[in-house]
């Protein structure tokens, strides 16, 4: 009695808006009561922290995407891929696809992307003959895109909570950031495609090619173009850790935006540092408070029970997987991203490794799904953050951005029942 | 009063030092370790262990200054459709809880640390494991303190959000 009364107090202070690190805190120091735990445990549990290399990369790589963020990088990207592919059908809409999901594999679906590069690309799309709803669509359903790119900060905490756990096929940070390409290459067509006969009785203006220009947009952002290969060669090489990767990919680009291109003052790098830094802190707190409660979840054999009383009502893993895809669903439109990783990733887990769902592959389909819950009505994050800066009414966003969820949902379908597209290239 | 918000002003700017420091001390034994194992300079190795530590602490200043800024991450369901008064009534009730919640946990993570102490157990480069955990119980008791001094002060944030919202759903 005592307990439930425990658990639901805890379950109404989630719902006010208690921070969820206390939450999950108080759910694992729930859990040491219950099974006799010393409470002391905990800080034994927070400084696993410590003991997690992989770690490392995250407040580097944040740093680097918060570097990238307060520079003009958004303008060179656009600027570059308008020179490249502005002259294909349907060119403006792709850069939108495909700048948006490389500036958010740097620097996190925080809404930075919408602000950055939605403000530039929604005129732009404007202008040439897109019409309104379609624009705003695009630019808010691209916000979250590119989740599942190198070196995306969920990406990241999904490998460390699967790792840590330890759970079916043992797999490496990097497998996991060559099983997302395939799947974001696939969204990023699917979409292409959606917009081609979304707009086919549109009059869009093209651009034409104009060699002199793409020259020049290369040229100015000749700095930045190495960045995703510096990246990539630092984790595939095998001459570095992903740690060492971050580290130099933060140097590179704290001396290109401050000293070459000079739009961050070095006086602004400790405001930076400290703003990124205060994200780290509260990502980590929960991953320490979550590793706690993992443990009790686990000592209780709790996933072990939910899967004992699955086998009775889902025979299979293709039933599974509808449930797995309309849970996570409905989650990704209700928690923060961080916060599900932490919270669900423990429980379902040793469930889909039951079912013979690789470690790797879960992590695609459950960032996948989350992706779209960025944009789900009626409380997706980045709906308000394009509300607020494009001054449109929350209803418009939600009729807006309803094809281009349909459309990512076929994809996140196509991820999930075809699991090659997330392990074919790990051999 | 005024002295006590000077004190409060200098340990705001010791935290955000404390932060640019473990971060470029972070980032430099990164480099340095590159550069000494391609150059086969060996001796780096407590690098590996202190850059471990360094995340830790770094994230738990992080926290500290996002409870300072009351910009924790949360599910907050509800309080988005409430009035601002009971917005305030839910902001105090749930700071207060999770006041004591956190200062629970402080002092069972000092309890812990204490026990180290006595079982001394070294890091890396002669500082104890029980040094490098201190910053756990201590951080823990820094943000109940703060839960419970801006229990009744709403947050700006919060405000204006729940503004911006209700604007853009009249429109």
């Amino acid at each position: 009695m005592t307990t439930a009364l425990g658990f639901m107090s805890i379950f109404v202070l989630a719902l006010l808006g208690a921070p969820l690190f206390v939450i999950i805190m108080a759910a694992a120091l729930l859990g040491f009561h219950i099974t006799d735990i010393p409470y002391e445990i905990l800080a034994v549990e927070f400084y696993r922290i410590a003991d997690t290399p992989m770690l490392i990369a995250l407040p580097l790589f944040t740093l680097t995407g918060y570097l990238l963020a307060e520079s003009k990088t958004s303008e060179r990207l656009v600027r570059v891929s308008q020179a490249l592919i502005g002259w294909a059908p349907g060119g403006l809409s792709m850069i939108g696809f495909i700048t948006c999901a490389l500036f958010t594999a740097f620097t996190g679906a925080s809404g930075v992307t919408i602000v950055a590069i939605g403000a530039l690309l929604y005129p732009a799309l404007k202008q040439v003959g897109y019409n309104k709803r379609f624009s705003l669509g695009l630019i808010t359903s691209s916000g979250s895109l590119g989740l599942l790119l190198a070196p995306s900060l969920p990406l990241i905490l999904y490998g460390i909570i699967a790792q840590q756990m330890g759970i079916g096929e043992p797999f490496t940070l990097a497998d996991l950031f060559l099983a997302g390409l395939l799947p974001a290459l696939l969204m990023i067509t699917l979409l292409g495609f959606y917009s081609l006969w979304a707009n086919r009785h549109e009059k869009i203006e093209r651009q034409t090619f104009n060699l002199a220009e793409l020259k020049t947009a290369v040229w100015e952002a000749k700095w930045e173009i190495p960045l995703p290969a510096i990246i990539l060669f630092g984790i595939y090489s095998g001459v570095l850790a992903i740690s060492e990767t971050a580290a130099i990919a933060c140097v590179y680009v704290a001396l290109v935006e401050i000293c070459i291109y000079r739009e961050i003052k070095f006086c602004h790098m400790p405001d930076i540092i400290q703003r990124s830094m205060t994200m780290v802190g509260g990502i980590i707190l929960i991953l320490a408070a979550s590793l706690a409660l993992t443990n009790v979840i686990v000592d209780a054999e709790i996933p072990m029970h939910i899967f004992e009383w699955m086998q009775q009502h889902v025979s299979n893993k293709l039933m599974f997987l509808i449930l797995l895809n309309i849970l996570l669903l409905v989650l990704g439109a209700f928690l923060d991203i961080f916060a599900a990783i932490v919270i669900v990733v423990p429980l379902i887990l040793p469930i889909a490794v039951s079912y013979g769902i690789h470690p790797v592959h879960l992590g695609i389909i459950f960032l996948a799904n989350m992706q779209i819950g960025y944009f789900t009505p009626p409380v997706g994050m980045n709906l308000f953050i394009a509300s607020y800066r494009f001054k449109k009414p929350i209803t418009e966003l939600y009729k807006a951005c309803i094809p281009f969820m349909l459309v990512l949902m076929l994809a996140v379908m196509i991820i999930t029942y075809v699991p090659w597209l997330s392990l074919g290239l790990l051999g | 009063m005024k002295r006590y918000s000077q004190l409060l002003r200098v340990l705001y700017k010791l935290e955000d030092a404390a932060l640019v420091l473990l971060l470029l001390a972070l980032l430099g034994m990164g480099i340095v370790q590159i550069i000494a194992r391609n150059a086969g300079i060996n001796g780096f190795v407590w690098f590996d262990t202190a850059s471990r530590i360094t995340v830790l602490w770094l994230a738990l200043f992080g926290a500290m200054r996002a409870s300072r800024l009351q910009n924790h991450i949360s599910i907050d369901l509800i309080s988005h459709y409430c009035s601002i008064k009971a917005q305030r009534i839910i902001h105090a009730i749930v700071s207060i809880s999770a006041s004591v919640i956190c200062g629970f946990s402080a002092w069972y993570s000092y309890l812990f640390v204490k026990s180290e102490y006595e079982y001394t157990t070294e890091a890396f480069l002669n500082i104890p494991t029980w040094a490098c955990e201190s910053i756990i119980p201590f951080s823990l008791a820094i943000i109940s303190l703060r839960l419970l001094s801006y229990s009744f002060s709403l947050p700006e944030s919060a405000l204006e959000s729940n503004n911006d919202i209700t604007n853009e759903l009249a429109a």
